[in-house]
């Protein structure tokens, strides 16, 4: 036999194909022995950690983790994309050179950070909903205990298109709690709740400026339920914060009406035409009826007295007013009420049948004393550290 | 002549075998995957269409998972036919959240335009009652008072409007409503006051 090198890269076949076949089958055989033995020894791929850490990413994103723990999620994604790489990397190596311990390492990284992704979500997400409802029930319970007094009360108008701009965001932050995005439902009620709360002091500063003369207006309703006690006769008591005025007899109680005031009511009377109802111990100085007075019915009192005189010439000099303001008079207590704002010049205004009433008891010379608020005082010569508000007898 | 067509068939076989072992992750399919993605992120399905825009990520991620999985197979045992068919699902998934925040985004901005729309005609119909209402004493401050609330109306209707520019149809949407709310109050407010000056 020949050899033919330039034309076969293999040495000459045997004689015998089956021997061939064999030879070949047993290379074959070899091969795949030893391909499966590498694999076999070989690192194994992180597979299931992989998976697991995939799947609680999305388990983490299906919680609306992207909305309520945003930077975690972030991380964990960050970290599967590393597992990843890792992963990649070691399989550019050869099959017995793998160590997929980086790998393995971040997949569980991102099995811990999107573990606690989903627990953040749910538990930011369960807040967010108990704080947007509680939060904004509350600020609604406080819209609709201040909005009352707040229409009546004369007030900035800026510090009332705060509050109507708190109520317009509590109205948005509803939608949007209903909607289920809590996370902006908060964000719009803190909004509302800041305006409303700002506006509410604002008001309660207004107040508190108010109840200065807390004590003043004690001794003034106390020497005036006094007098009627002594003297067994009429007399008014007008308490402008709550819109009322009470007829007592012998030092007690007899009736009560609701009545309505001048636009700025919410003070002390400084000039004339500023609005204000004055405060002060007065008496009745004249009763006008038919074409006496254009309002039913009135009782003229004696305002301006010394001490309203004396208030006014200070505020003068002191600049707080102009020097060529007037002090004002012509107050009554009159008819033509029950319009439901605080729209006379200064005057208390009852509802007709409630000034008949009034009308009748009261007599030229009776006392009538004007308060910004019986809130706090007693109002029976008696009980003079209790507080009877409220508890006298309905119109 | 038995010998060397035995050799050849080996040889071919071998070949084909190393060919099929040599199997590539679809990368073009893969590209396609990551773009339908990126469209349905641009079109924010992750706000109008989350679970399916979550789904699609999910599948990309997974077809991800299987391509290191079949690479850290040997060259001759690797099949790439279930990334295949994972790449398909997640360019359908983003497909249809792309498609699905697209629905839900022109529902909530044809909501959002039509109660704008209805804003405008409730704030005149608040000054027309205005006009209406009592304005003498009793009447003057009052006026003031929803004069001033209707300022407030104004001012975030302006938002409203702003959002509505910027595409943030939730946020007009419910801004909107709240203004229309507010609206409605004040009106009921004036027919009283109108009703109780009139007797009507």
């Amino acid at each position: 036999m020949q050899w033919h090198y330039s034309r076969y890269a293999v040495p000459p076949a045997p004689e015998n194909p089956r021997n061939w076949f064999l030879v070949v089958n047993l290379l074959l055989a070899v091969t795949l022995g030893a391909i499966t033995l590498v694999v076999e020894w070989s690192a194994q791929p992180p597979v299931a950690q992989y998976d697991e850490a995939r799947k609680a990413v999305a388990r983490a994103r299906s919680l609306q983790a992207n909305r309520y723990a945003p930077e975690l999620l972030l991380n964990a994604e960050l970290y599967l994309e590393q597992a990843r790489q890792a992963w990649a990397s070691e399989n550019k190596r050869w099959i017995y050179r793998r160590d997929f311990n980086r790998t393995c390492h971040y997949a569980n990284k991102t099995i811990d950070v999107a573990e606690h992704a989903a627990m953040r979500a749910t538990t930011v997400r369960d807040s967010l909903h108990w704080v947007a409802s509680t939060g904004i029930a509350l600020i609604k319970k406080r819209i609709d205990e201040i909005r009352p007094r707040f229409k009546d009360m004369p007030i900035d108008q800026l510090v009332r298109q705060k509050f109507a701009l708190g109520e317009i965001f509590i109205m948005e932050s509803e939608e949007a709690f209903k909607r289920g995005d809590y996370r902006r439902a908060v964000a719009i009620y803190q909004v509302a709740a800041a305006k409303i709360g700002s506006a509410g002091d604002e008001v309660l500063q207004i107040l508190d400026g108010y109840f200065v003369n807390t004590a003043k207006w004690r001794k003034w309703v106390q020497e005036t339920i006094q007098w009627s006690a002594d003297n067994d006769d009429y007399v008014l008591l007008v308490d402008k914060l709550a819109h009322t005025c009470l007829v007592y007899k012998g030092g007690s109680e007899i009736a009560r009406f609701p009545v309505e005031l001048g636009p700025n009511w919410l003070g002390h009377k400084r000039q004339r035409g500023d609005g204000a109802t004055p405060e002060g111990r007065y008496r009745i100085k004249k009763k006008k009826e038919e074409r006496h007075t254009v309002y039913y019915k009135a009782l003229e009192i004696d305002y301006p007295n010394a001490e309203d005189v004396a208030q006014f010439n200070a505020a003068k000099w002191r600049g707080e007013i102009s020097a060529r303001a007037g002090i004002g008079g012509l107050i009554e207590v009159h008819g033509d009420g029950g319009k439901g704002a605080n729209w006379t010049a200064g005057c208390v205004a009852l509802r007709n049948r409630d000034m008949d009433k009034v009308y009748e008891l009261a007599q030229v010379g009776t006392p009538i004393t004007i308060v910004g608020s019986l809130r706090g005082i007693a109002t029976t010569p008696v009980e003079i550290n209790a507080v009877q508000y409220g508890a006298g007898p309905k119109p | 002549m038995k010998v060397k067509a035995l050799v050849t068939v080996l040889v071919v076989v071998f070949a084909m075998a190393l060919m099929l072992g040599c199997a590539k992750a679809p990368q073009q399919e893969l590209d396609a995957a990551k773009a339908a993605l990126d469209a349905a992120k641009a079109a924010e399905a992750d706000r109008y269409a989350p679970e399916m825009y979550n789904a699609a990520k999910d599948s990309l991620n997974a077809a991800l998972a299987e391509i290191e999985k079949q690479n850290s197979k040997f060259a001759l045992f690797r099949s790439f036919k279930s990334v295949k068919d994972l790449v398909a699902k997640a360019t359908t998934a983003a497909n249809e959240a792309t498609e699905q925040a697209a629905v839900t985004k022109e529902k909530v901005r044809s909501e959002a335009e039509g109660l704008l729309a209805e804003v405008a005609p409730a704030v005149e119909n608040v000054k027309k009652l205005m006009k209406k209402a009592p304005r003498g004493k009793e009447g003057k401050a009052a006026l003031e008072a929803i004069g001033s609330e209707l300022a407030a109306v104004e001012a975030s209707l302006a938002e409203a409007n702003t959002a509505m520019t910027n595409g943030d149809f939730l946020t007009a949407r419910d801004k909107a409503q709240a203004n229309l709310q507010k609206l409605a109050s004040l009106a009921e407010e004036l027919q009283q006051a109108i009703s109780k000056k009139y007797g009507r």
